[in-house]
């Protein structure tokens, strides 16, 4: 089918330039009710769309096609017309599309086992194999075993393509308390077949569901607070798009160049791969390959980063490429988990807001670690803060992590945040 | 009408059955063809074309069987040239498991066809006139505007169910309208947003003009938003804000697959009261006309109008053909898929609480002190432990039975979901349904619902 679309394109004069974007996904997935299967699919499935370059006096006009197996010739020809129409009604900037001068790109490592079905019954296995508990089980699991091969083509000779397999996995573990049972939630995706890292994950959130079922609703806490996992990564992604192209241009960035963003050495900076972050992908939707790109350097903003089209309109010297990953290292970290302090562990679901700065949400567990040691679980309250104040005095982990789409200190310590 | 891919593959998706049912008791497929066309305007740029999202944009099908004691499905972009074989071979198993042991899902015979039509197409060349004079209007409101976008979103789904005995399809369309204004004075940026939606294309487009004016002073009024101090206020819900409560805080924990896997509160409370007495909620693609009003759901069921809360009584819930069957109860048509790749799940349609008897204005006069909470912004469910989390995009403060110049932006609100739902103490004699709006299941499977109800009193926690 690409190659009837490639050639209907050229067949097309008005078409000025066009990229196209082709996937090819298989997934294995199972669904499990108290760890018995209920339903297993698999899903075998191509996706195929194309963006449509026209120019029309100092203009570029632009529409996006997706092209599906209800298309035949006919109907991909008339597809192809009326986004020359749609085009020519669009008046955009005008910028350069990527060039086949690379011609190379870094493969990224990921699971080399073909059978997928298999993969997400041994994952299951693995996730089943933490449920040893009296008190605590799984109530739920989700697996999908994804293996999905990704083609970026364009009219000037670019054509590349990358595969990646993934394990991604949803797992509901339940704690029966002295008063209810109580739940979280555990969502993952990962690129190795580390299955002993699996059960790792569910044994610590079984651990969390235990915690949950002891926990209290707190009184008058004052603490400083550490952050983890969902919202860290929420907020350094943030952070990174607040800098990027797109923003600036669209003026909704908080930061110019050169402007200090906290107060310490920390540097930030988005990425393609990361060895073992499920998100990497080795270029973008332009066929742009990414290129690691330092924007904040020992607290301040060093540059933008982006698409070669919003990069092209700043006229901008370096062009990233649309980057999925944020890498973040700090000297002189402080000391993130300093007692006494109060973990969000798990919250109802971190809310940050872009535009005010806006941090926090309801939190379904967290531990206050007291200056002895002891640890005090609670649940059932929410946390504020604007998150752009917060960082000029965070404190940062030695203990570092790579999860799906974020690789830096573990944890982040936040002072004054809002406890109610 | 039907598109013409599903029509075409009707014949051979009755052959599959046939096929297949040699082996498997129960068969069925489900087809889906969406197509989605979105137009954005913004002060920069321009975007037209196909939606590039599988909710919106997607053709293929579901082969459903049952495998002695569970089911399994293949998902496919086609099933011409696909023979049973390949299904059986897609569907196997190498490594043993325990099975849940679920019956045979009934089959009843059916053959229905449904259509509802946009009535007022406009060309492109309309559409974005509409949006390119509305970005126009907002930019011109205020010199802190540095930003306006409108998106129009087209939608139109086809679907087919073929079983032994089943033969439906549906064609219908849903459009949506989003304005997005974003005001920035001194590095202090802040947005607004709103929502038009309904089956046709021109009304749709003119209601969102009807928000532009509104939006742009609100985008600036932002500005001076304030953080709510966090505690216990009384408050007045705009029906977005009530949508969002009957969604977030009681629909969820209402889908009758939780209730298989134990996963919710309201299992328990069935017949008992769950709301002051107040308090009515329903939910249903038939309920009312809005965003996830079909004529049968992606299982085959009929789509229905199910009462959930009756005067503060939790009655039903709602489900898939799955928790039903698990349940041995009647599936209510909430049987609902992201796109043709994905389980269908128990999923909301339209979900909204009833219209009470009170005046608006009545009600702000009755608090002291409390706040107006305007404009959903997002929400999370806990079905199980009944915690809720619902962001306001703002609230403005009532002092003395009066809205203030006092603004806060966001708001979030969060408690328990009883104490939230039994200290309804006014229900507006106004009900507003909006149209507009995706709900995930924990953080996947996205489809579009939506949800609404009249202004509602309560106490909660803000901040």
């Amino acid at each position: 089918m690409i190659d009837t679309l490639v050639n209907l394109l050229k067949e097309e004069s008005a078409v000025d330039a066009y990229e196209i974007v082709a996937s090819h996904t298989s997934s294995a997935q199972l669904f499990y009710v108290l760890n018995k299967l209920e339903t297993n699919r698999y899903a075998n499935n191509d996706d195929l769309s194309a963006m449509i370059y026209v120019k029309h006096g100092d203009k570029l006009g632009t529409s996006s096609i997706v092209i599906n197996k209800a298309d035949d010739t006919a109907s991909i020809k008339a597809k192809i017309k009326d986004a020359v129409n749609t085009a020519k009604q669009v008046d955009n900037e005008v910028f350069e599309l990527e060039k086949d001068i690379d011609g190379t790109f870094q493969m990224i490592e990921s699971i080399k086992e073909k059978d997928l079905s298999l993969i997400a019954q041994k994952a299951a296995q693995a996730i089943m194999k933490a449920d040893v508990h009296k008190e605590g089980w799984l109530n739920s699991i989700e697996v999908f075993a994804n293996k999905r091969k990704t083609r970026v083509l364009n009219s000037y000779g670019v054509d590349r393509s990358f595969e990646k397999t993934t394990i991604e996995a949803e797992v509901i573990p339940t704690w029966k308390g002295e008063k209810e049972e109580i739940e979280l939630y555990l969502h993952f995706e990962i690129m190795s077949e580390d299955y002993e890292k699996i059960t790792q994950k569910v044994e610590a959130i079984l651990r969390e569901a235990y915690y949950r079922s002891k926990a209290t609703k707190p009184q008058n806490i004052k603490a400083d607070v550490v952050l983890s996992g969902e919202m860290r990564d929420l907020i350094f992604s943030t952070l990174a798009s607040d800098l990027s192209f797109g923003s600036k241009y669209m003026h909704l960035n908080h930061y110019e160049l050169s402007d200090e963003v906290v107060p310490y050495d920390l540097d930030l900076s988005v990425k393609g791969v990361i060895k073992n972050a499920s998100h990497s992908a080795p270029f973008d939707s332009h066929g742009t390959i990414i290129k690691d790109t330092k924007i904040i350097s020992k607290g301040k903003v060093l540059q933008n980063w982006g698409d070669l089209r919003y990069g092209q309109y700043l006229k901008a010297d370096h062009i990233s490429g649309g980057a999925n990953l944020v890498e973040v290292s700090v000297n002189d970290k402080g000391d993130a988990l300093k007692l006494p302090y109060l973990e969000i562990v798990n919250f109802s679901s971190p809310q940050l807001e872009e535009n005010s700065g806006y941090c926090g949400g309801e939190v379904r567990l967290g531990l206050l670690h007291k200056e002895d040691g002891d640890i005090e679980p609670l649940t059932s309250f929410s946390i504020s803060c604007n998150i752009y104040e917060a960082l000029k005095s965070a404190e940062y982990s030695l203990e570092e992590e790579t999860d799906e789409s974020y690789s830096g200190p573990k944890y982040l310590r936040l002072k004054g945040v809002k406890i109610a | 009408m039907l598109s013409q891919f599903l029509k075409d593959r009707k014949e051979l998706a009755k052959s599959l059955v046939n096929e297949l049912s040699k082996d498997y008791a129960y068969v069925s497929i489900f087809g889906r063809h969406a197509k989605g066309k979105q137009y954005a305007v913004s002060s920069k740029q321009v975007r037209a074309g196909d939606s590039l999202s599988l909710t919106a944009s997607d053709a293929g099908f579901v082969i459903k069987v049952f495998n002695d004691s569970h089911y399994s499905e293949y998902s496919c972009d086609d099933i011409k040239d696909l023979t049973a074989e390949d299904v059986k071979k897609a569907i196997a198993l190498s490594l043993k498991s325990d099975y849940v042991n679920v019956d045979i899902l009934k089959d009843e015979p059916l053959v229905k066809s449904f259509c509802r039509e946009d009535e007022e197409l406009l060309s492109e060349e309309e559409i974005l006139s509409y949006l390119r004079k509305y970005k126009d209007q907002a930019m011109a409101y205020d010199g802190r505007i540095v930003e306006a976008q409108m998106v129009f979103t087209k939608r139109e789904i086809s679907n087919i169910f073929i079983s032994q005995h089943r033969d439906l399809e549906q064609y219908y369309t849903y459009n949506n309208g989003i304005v997005m204004i974003v005001a920035n004075e001194d590095g202090k940026i802040q947005s607004s947003y709103d929502v038009s939606y309904g089956v046709n294309s021109k009304s749709v487009l003119e209601d969102l003009g009807d928000k532009i004016a509104f939006n742009a002073k609100l985008a600036v009024d932002l500005l001076k938003a304030k953080t709510v101090e966090p505690g216990y206020y009384d408050v007045i819900t705009h029906p977005s804000i009530s949508g969002l409560i009957a969604h977030e805080a009681f629909g969820h924990g209402v889908e009758m697959d939780m209730f298989v896997k134990n996963r919710a509160k309201a299992k328990d409370y069935v017949g008992k009261r769950v709301a002051s007495d107040l308090v009515n909620m329903h939910d249903g693609a038939s309920a009312v006309l809005s965003a996830a009003s079909y004529f049968f759901d992606d299982d085959g069921v009929l789509a229905h109008d199910t009462t959930i809360i009756e005067n503060g009584i939790l009655k039903n819930g709602i489900s898939d053909v799955l928790s039903a069957l698990e349940l041995k109860t009647e599936p209510t048509g909430n049987s609902r898929r992201e796109s043709s790749r994905r389980k269908a799940y128990t999923r909301m349609t339209n979900t909204f609480f009833l219209a009470g008897k009170d005046k608006l204005e009545d009600m702000i006069a009755s608090i002291k002190h409390g706040f107006y909470l305007c404009q959903t912004s997002n929400g999370m469910e806990d079905p199980k432990n009944w915690q809720i989390q619902c962001t306001a995009q703002y609230a403005i403060e009532i002092i003395d039975g009066k809205l203030t110049d006092n603004i806060y932006a966001p708001v979030v609100m969060s408690g328990y979901v009883l104490d939230l739902l039994n200290s309804i103490s006014m229900v507006s004699d106004t009900l507003e349904v909006t149209g507009s709006g995706m709900c995930g299941k924990g953080h996947k499977e996205w489809v579009y619902v939506s949800d609404g109800g009249p202004y509602l009193k309560a106490k909660v926690k803000l901040g």
